[in-house]
């Protein structure tokens, strides 16, 4: 196996802490630098990893640790500043989702990928969900034959006043529930049917003043295949996120969720349903889902092999085109 | 050590479903009136679910308000607080960021003579001070609880699991600290990751744990694999209450607890029932098993 691969977390906010709990807990890994701009948190990990050098500023970080990895999990506006000077630096990183808060911002970094290659993936975690992994595996099957219609949502009862803290500034985040959050299903519909060419939208502020809490988006494919996609985190009854999405095809239908996947086809006439404990594997250690101990076995495997990773990037650049296309034609609707 | 062997679940009442959010919502209609709630919770009782597990969801101090007025099961039956409800610290630190999300959590202190002189520190000197900060959440946690039969305070699997991840040894000895010397009930924890905490308590010196984890026989939430999660199960002096036995009702109860009963060092079992003919149906089998 060789030596670990030593890893450095940029920000310590909720999904920084996850992932840092996960690869201190996975074989092969030393989580070895923390970087946060606040002591608390920083002070309370080292008291378990007093090994761990923690450090206030990245760059002081990458400029000083010996570090084969990087986990950029800042606010969205910080990813692609970070990510930029790990290309320049030659370091594999993984970023979380979104790639950062507009197509502009995303530029530099994909330019500078084309002339270095260095290995990365983003953190749309959805994929490495067993359900919607199969959901893919059927339609590239042609199971359900051609995809003709879909339609799919993301929902979660998050917010019902004025939010506070970086998601809901636009200059941090980059928009409100379609960049920070349905940004895991645009990514899906993109994996499950390929190039989006055109896109029509819709966003409205219900409680914040600076982000969209909904969005109801229509969405034309390169293969002709056409749908809607709607999210909130303004809808009660949501407790976790939920992803549903429901695809006609020319020979029967699928209904994928996070939980359960629900097939139809015309040959057999009947509905097939298969639920997450028809697919499930233990995973090393599991901390707020196993997608995620997927998700970084396969970064670490990545950059021990050298190889690209099967997220990469660009995969996050695709998707960001697709919402900046949609808040677009909402700016540019008649009045 | 003495834990009841019949623990009733709370999820059904409180929209969750890891079968199906879809179903779990259903639910939250059903239950949203907590009479109903209180008829399957005397329903269980009298069918041998001597114990119940509440997690501190919104909805905890309401339920057990209606509870309370219920002489005999305020009398007889015994709590399991499950702290703390991990989703909705989760969605409120979405929604306001962390310190938003504390200073919210800590406002029933503010009316709590014992933290009063606590909360006038304010935030501030709590954030500096992690485990003070810890103290009063679990005091306010628990303030639903207070004239209730308690017997353990179960940690919640992702806070179990976190401080497990970072190696946090420092907060396990303040929690089982804290639940002795303050409530004088068991301290006890949940995890999805049992062969690893079981492991590691015992490095620790932390003797017999009372943990609660997943066993079924498919598997299901048992990490790293369920031949290590029973290999771990006979080989290490841990008292274990089993959760997820149905694996979230895809498992028919017959099947399920004739492999769970199986097993060695099963103290108790956490089910979720909703409906009478549910409950008379998997509480008959279950006392089949622990009658012999």
């Amino acid at each position: 196996m060789g030596d670990s691969i030593k890893v450095a977390v940029i920000g310590m906010g909720k999904m920084g802490i996850l992932h840092t709990g996960i690869l201190n807990s996975i074989s092969d890994v030393e989580v070895r630098v923390l970087v946060d701009n606040q002591d608390t948190i920083l002070s309370f990990i080292k008291a378990g990893l007093p090994s761990v050098c923690t450090y206030k500023n990245y760059e002081d970080a990458l400029r000083h640790e010996d570090i084969d990895l990087v986990y950029i999990t800042t606010p969205n506006s910080l990813h692609t500043k970070i990510a930029l000077d790990c290309v320049e630096r030659e370091i594999p990183f993984f970023v979380e989702k979104p790639l950062g808060i507009s197509v502009d911002d995303c530029l530099p970094l994909m330019e500078l990928l084309e002339r270095k290659r260095v290995t990365n993936m983003i953190g749309y975690s959805k994929r490495y969900v067993d359900t919607f992994r199969k959901g893919k595996e059927l339609i590239d099957s042609g199971y359900i034959g051609n995809p003709i219609y879909f339609k799919s949502s993301m929902y979660v009862s998050q917010l019902f006043s004025r939010g506070k803290g970086w998601r809901y500034k636009k200059e941090s985040s980059g928009g409100g529930v379609l960049n920070t959050l349905a940004t895991h299903l645009v990514d899906l519909l993109l994996w499950y049917f390929g190039n989006a060419i055109t896109m029509v939208g819709n966003t409205r502020s219900q409680y914040s003043k600076d982000v969209d809490d909904f969005v109801h988006a229509y969405m034309i494919f390169e293969s002709g295949l056409s749908g809607y996609m709607d999210a909130s985190w303004s809808v009660r009854n949501y407790r976790l996120p939920e992803i549903k999405i429901e695809v006609e095809g020319d020979k029967g239908i699928l209904v994928v969720t996070d939980d359960f996947l629900k097939i139809y086809t015309d040959d057999t006439s009947s509905w097939k349903t298969s639920y997450k404990q028809d697919f499930f594997k233990g995973v090393e250690f599991d901390l707020g889902g196993p997608e995620y101990t997927l998700e970084n076995r396969h970064m670490v495997d990545s950059v021990r092999d050298n190889k690209e990773t099967d997220v990469d990037v660009a995969n996050g650049f695709r998707t960001q085109k697709v919402i900046e296309a949609i808040y677009k034609s909402n700016s540019g609707k008649m009045q | 050590m003495s834990i009841d062997p019949i623990i009733l679940g709370h999820n059904q009442f409180i929209g969750v479903d890891h079968l199906s959010q879809e179903r779990a919502r259903g639910r939250v209609d059903l239950f949203s009136n907590s009479q109903k709630i209180v008829d399957v919770i005397k329903m269980s009782y009298e069918l041998g679910a001597t114990g119940m597990m509440l997690s501190t969801h919104q909805r905890a101090g309401q339920i057990m308000e209606a509870v309370g007025s219920e002489q005999e099961l305020k009398r007889n039956m015994n709590f399991y607080p499950l702290i703390p409800y991990v989703q909705g610290y989760v969605r409120r630190a979405n929604e306001m960021g962390v310190i938003g999300m504390l200073s919210e959590a800590l406002q029933p202190a503010s009316t709590s003579n014992k933290l009063k002189i606590f909360f006038k520190g304010g935030i501030n000197v709590m954030k500096k001070d992690l485990l003070a900060l810890l103290s009063s959440l679990i005091e306010v946690e628990l303030l639903p609880f207070n004239k209730f039969n308690v017997e353990a305070v179960f940690l919640h699997n992702v806070v179990t699991d976190l401080a497990l991840s970072l190696n946090a040894k420092n907060i396990f000895e303040f929690y089982i600290d804290y639940i002795n010397d303050n409530y004088g009930v068991k301290p006890a924890f949940g995890t999805m990751n049992f062969p690893k905490l079981v492991e590691r308590f015992d490095e620790w010196g932390i003797k017999q744990p009372l943990v609660m984890a997943s066993f079924n026989k498919i598997g299901f939430q048992m990490n790293p694999s369920r031949e290590e999660c029973e290999r771990i199960l006979r080989e290490y002096n841990v008292d274990v209450l089993a959760m997820s036995t149905l694996a979230s009702g895809y498992l028919e109860p017959s099947e399920a607890y004739e492999y769970l009963y199986s097993l060695p060092n099963i103290r108790s079992v956490v089910v979720g029932v909703s409906s009478k003919e549910h409950a008379t149906e998997t509480f008959k089998i279950i006392n089949n098993y622990i009658r012999f």
